[in-house]
């Protein structure tokens, strides 16, 4: 199995279409990994035996993280990340719609490193995905 | 009832009381001067005695005296003597005279157990002695000599001390004179000594009665002194030392060198009282004392005060028993008395109760004949106590027989209680009586007839008719209460059932209430995140087509997919303001105190910033501190503010006024502008979500401004209104209530 760099849990077409052409977008060449749901995302990172499927040293530079997902939803796939030793130097980006003071806090008290809320303007999104692969990812885009 | 004891009794008491009191103290008196009496008979007795005593002595003590001066009287007068011892002065050997001189002295010594006897010169030198002498013993004696050679006579001395043997001696000194051709010749003296202890003491100390004190002393002034002369009976001592001054006044022996006589009292050397009699010796300095002490004086009294006493103790017994027995009997007489007037009175008194009873009663003899009977009884019957007493008693009633019966049960029981009997009055009419009859019988227990009381009931039977008429009424009136209250209870009890339903129905809508409310957020919640992204969606397409496709599109398509994206932007502002209003509702409420003049400056500072263009005139009057959430109040402030900004913008002058007043229980806030103003016909359309009433192509907004500032006043328990003309601006007025 290939290890990924970016890991994607994302359950919205249209955001995953907005995300990936903002990756296009900025060329990125790293290995990304999409996952449309909470149990999809838990199967990635650990085996049916609770064991963790990776090296560590082939962890993931990044989890972007959506809130609202099928089946497990967001916080649990964070708290399960978080919780475990092996995973929880991962850093996850939490990128949601929701503005809730609720949602924002129960994220960072579960460990996320970074929640950002979904903006409306597509110029804006852009930039976001920009900046969060520029700063997680290590990544330097010129000036275009 | 009669109390049987008066008062009397116990006045008798108190006489008799007296009485015994008054006879004992007589008694007691009559005692006391009997014993005094009987002190005074010893104490005469006593001085009496003492009188006769000192009396006795002094003669004796004289006797003896008057016997010493005839001893020395032979030698005096005896003139043969005086020329044997001028033959012998002369010469001193003549034998004969010497002889007879001796023979002289020895026969007067013999006479007498004279201590000694001296023949002394002129000069005072011994020249015959019967026994030794000492040598000075001329000069020792000279006083006496002279005085016996100046007087011409015999001296008899006092009791002196002889230095040298220590004994007590007396003396007589005897001049001898020889008488010449008429003329007298004084030639010596002869000396006679006399030992006191020899007769003189014993006399003294003799005492012719017996007696345990008796004792008599006899006593000379010596100087400011008094001596005792004699040898002591209680003290033995050397006579002549024994001296005491004649301040102790006391003593017997002072008052009798002082001149006291008779009977006198007084304390002795032994500071004993005594009682003594003095007496002087006649011829002498000297004085007798014969005295006794008291104590033995009234020894024999002792014994008579007791006996007295006894007498006393005696006669007051004797007269309490009598005295006793004298008011027992007088109070047996006075309870007699009392008891037969009570009696008496007893009798008058059972006889008025017989008398006043309302119940007929009627004593009846074992041969049933009527005895007596009281008025009530003749009321009755309707005759008179002449013509009932001796009639049969059976005749008076409607069933003799049953009386009979009931007379005879009487006799059988000893009592009968409750027998009922109509009695026949002699006008014919019938009174329903109860008889309660008991045997009365005499102090031997003889059966002396039977004791009838009737009782008429016929009031009693008429106020049980009375009684029972009331308790049927009662008894109907209770039993239809209790139906009435047993309506009253159901529909009390259906009601309750229907306020139970009530308050079920009300839990019921609580709930749904609230479960309402938990959809409604979130619903809310749902719609803000689901209609924000097909939105952003919308926006994001659009971006990627107008970047990839941009040299294909023609300008009319590009300012289209712009205008797209213009609106979604407008759509996203409105579902904020949806989701930011509906958010007020469950916000919680952080009360604290505002000071709400600083609140406006701040946010009117941010609008200066956010619209850096305008030029308005903004006044602040007075604004009163408030009392509210800081953070929505400043909200209001904020929304109420940026209206009158937003309004006035096609002013030539802008003008703004905010400020606030007391009023009751809250305080009155209002912001003013001379904007555009509103159509108070549309008033009802100000605060509602989304209701606007200009187009936004002129003011921009969402209109839901006015409906956050209502919401977050109405959280607050305050009110909202305005007041507005169309161009002529308008003033939004909001309260908060105080703090109590």
């Amino acid at each position: 199995m290939d290890n990924p760099d970016i890991v994607i849990v994302e359950d919205n077409y249209n955001d995953l279409e907005m995300i990936t052409d903002a990756l296009h977008e900025l060329k990125i060449n790293r290995k990304v990994c999409i996952l449309r749901d909470g149990v999809e995302a838990t199967k990635h990172f650990f085996n049916s035996a609770g064991c963790l499927n990776f090296n560590i040293s082939a962890l993931p530079k990044l989890v972007l993280l959506d809130l609202k997902l099928p089946k497990i939803n967001g916080l649990e796939v964070l708290k399960t990340l978080k919780m475990n030793e092996g995973t929880k130097s991962i850093p996850v980006v939490i990128f949601t719609s929701s503005n809730e003071e609720r949602d924002r806090v129960d994220s960072y008290n579960l460990g996320a490193n970074s929640y950002l809320v979904k903006p409306l303007d597509a110029d804006e999104y852009f930039a976001y995905i920009r900046d969060i692969i520029k700063y997680w990812v290590g990544m330097n885009f010129t000036a275009q | 009832m009669i109390n049987p004891l008066s008062k009397k009794p116990n006045i008798a008491f108190l006489i008799a009381l007296i009485i015994f009191f008054a006879a004992s103290a007589l008694i007691t008196i009559l005692g006391y001067y009997f014993y005094q009496n009987q002190k005074t008979y010893i104490n005469n007795a006593a001085r009496q005695q003492l009188t006769a005593i000192s009396e006795l002595k002094v003669w004796e003590i004289n006797n003896w005296r008057k016997e010493r001066i005839g001893d020395a009287n032979v030698i005096y007068k005896n003139t043969a003597f005086a020329s044997d011892v001028m033959q012998y002065f002369n010469n001193s050997s003549s034998l004969e005279a010497k002889k007879d001189i001796l023979s002289l002295l020895s026969a007067t010594h013999k006479s007498y157990q004279y201590e000694n006897i001296l023949l002394l010169d002129k000069n005072k030198k011994v020249k015959l002695a019967l026994k030794n002498y000492d040598n000075d013993f001329g000069k020792i004696h000279s006083n006496i000599i002279n005085e016996a050679v100046e007087k011409n006579d015999i001296v008899f001395s006092n009791f002196y001390l002889d230095d040298k043997t220590n004994v007590v001696y007396l003396s007589i000194a005897i001049p001898i004179n020889i008488f010449q051709k008429n003329s007298r010749i004084h030639l010596g003296t002869v000396m006679i000594i006399i030992d006191p202890e020899i007769s003189l003491y014993p006399t003294i100390k003799l005492w012719p009665v017996p007696s345990e004190t008796g004792e008599s002393l006899l006593v000379c002034r010596y100087g400011n002194e008094v001596m005792y002369l004699n040898e002591l009976r209680h003290i033995k001592n050397i006579p002549l030392i024994i001296r005491h001054p004649l301040t102790e006044s006391s003593l017997p022996a002072v008052k009798a060198v002082l001149g006291g006589k008779g009977v006198v009292e007084g304390l002795d050397y032994r500071n004993k009282s005594v009682l003594a009699a003095i007496k002087a010796v006649p011829n002498t300095e000297w004085f007798l004392v014969a005295k006794i002490d008291t104590e033995e004086i009234y020894a024999p009294l002792t014994e008579r005060f007791w006996v007295t006493l006894f007498f006393i103790i005696v006669n007051i017994l004797v007269l309490g028993v009598i005295v006793a027995y004298i008011w027992r009997y007088q109070q047996a007489k006075y309870y007699r008395k009392q008891y037969e007037m009570e009696d008496k009175r007893a009798f008058l008194y059972a006889r008025s109760l017989i008398e006043a009873s309302l119940d007929p009663l009627v004593t009846i003899s074992p041969e049933g004949k009527i005895m007596d009977v009281n008025e009530s009884t003749e009321l009755i019957t309707g005759l008179s106590r002449k013509e009932l007493i001796g009639s049969n008693f059976s005749n008076y009633f409607t069933e003799p027989e049953k009386a009979n019966e009931g007379y005879k049960l009487v006799f059988e029981k000893g009592i009968v209680r409750d027998y009922l009997l109509s009695i026949r009055n002699v006008s014919g009419k019938i009174t329903e009586v109860l008889y309660n009859a008991s045997l009365y019988k005499n102090e031997a227990g003889e059966v002396q007839g039977i004791f009838a009381a009737a009782r008429d009931i016929t009031e009693i039977r008429r106020i049980e008719q009375a009684l029972k008429a009331t308790h049927d009424e009662l008894d109907l009136r209770v039993k239809e209460r209790t139906k009435e209250l047993q309506i009253a209870n159901e529909a009390l009890q259906s009601e309750i059932a229907e306020r139970k339903e009530v308050e079920k129905l009300i839990e019921l809508r609580t709930k749904l209430l609230e479960v309402t409310n938990k959809e409604l957020e979130s619903f809310s919640y749902s719609v803000s995140h689901d209609l924000r992204a097909p939105l952003r969606a919308i926006d994001g397409y659009t971006r990627m087509i107008l970047r990839d496709q941009r040299e294909k599109l023609n300008d009319d398509a590009k300012r289209k997919f712009d205008l797209i994206r213009n609106n979604t932007q407008i759509m996203g502002k409105l579902i904020d303001d949806l989701l930011s209003f509906s958010r007020l509702g469950r916000l919680e409420i952080n009360m604290s105190k505002l000071d709400m003049e600083g609140l406006v400056n701040d946010v009117w500072m941010e609008l200066q910033i956010i619209n850096p263009d305008r030029k308005i005139d903004f006044k602040i009057k007075n604004v009163p501190p408030g009392w509210g959430d800081r953070t929505l109040i400043k909200q209001v402030y904020s929304n109420l503010l940026s209206n009158a900004v937003k309004y006035t913008k096609f002013k030539d002058k802008a003008y703004m006024e905010t400020g606030g007043y007391a009023e009751r229980n809250e305080n009155i806030y209002y912001i003013k502008d001379n904007g555009v103003g509103f159509d108070m016909e549309y008033y009802n359309k100000l605060f509602g979500v989304f209701q606007r009433l200009h187009t936004a192509d002129d003011y921009e907004g969402t209109g839901v401004g006015l409906a956050i500032v209502q919401r977050i006043i109405y959280r607050h328990g305050g009110r909202v209104w305005a007041e507005g003309k169309v161009e002529e601006g308008a003033t939004f007025y909001f309260t908060l209530p105080q703090k109590d």
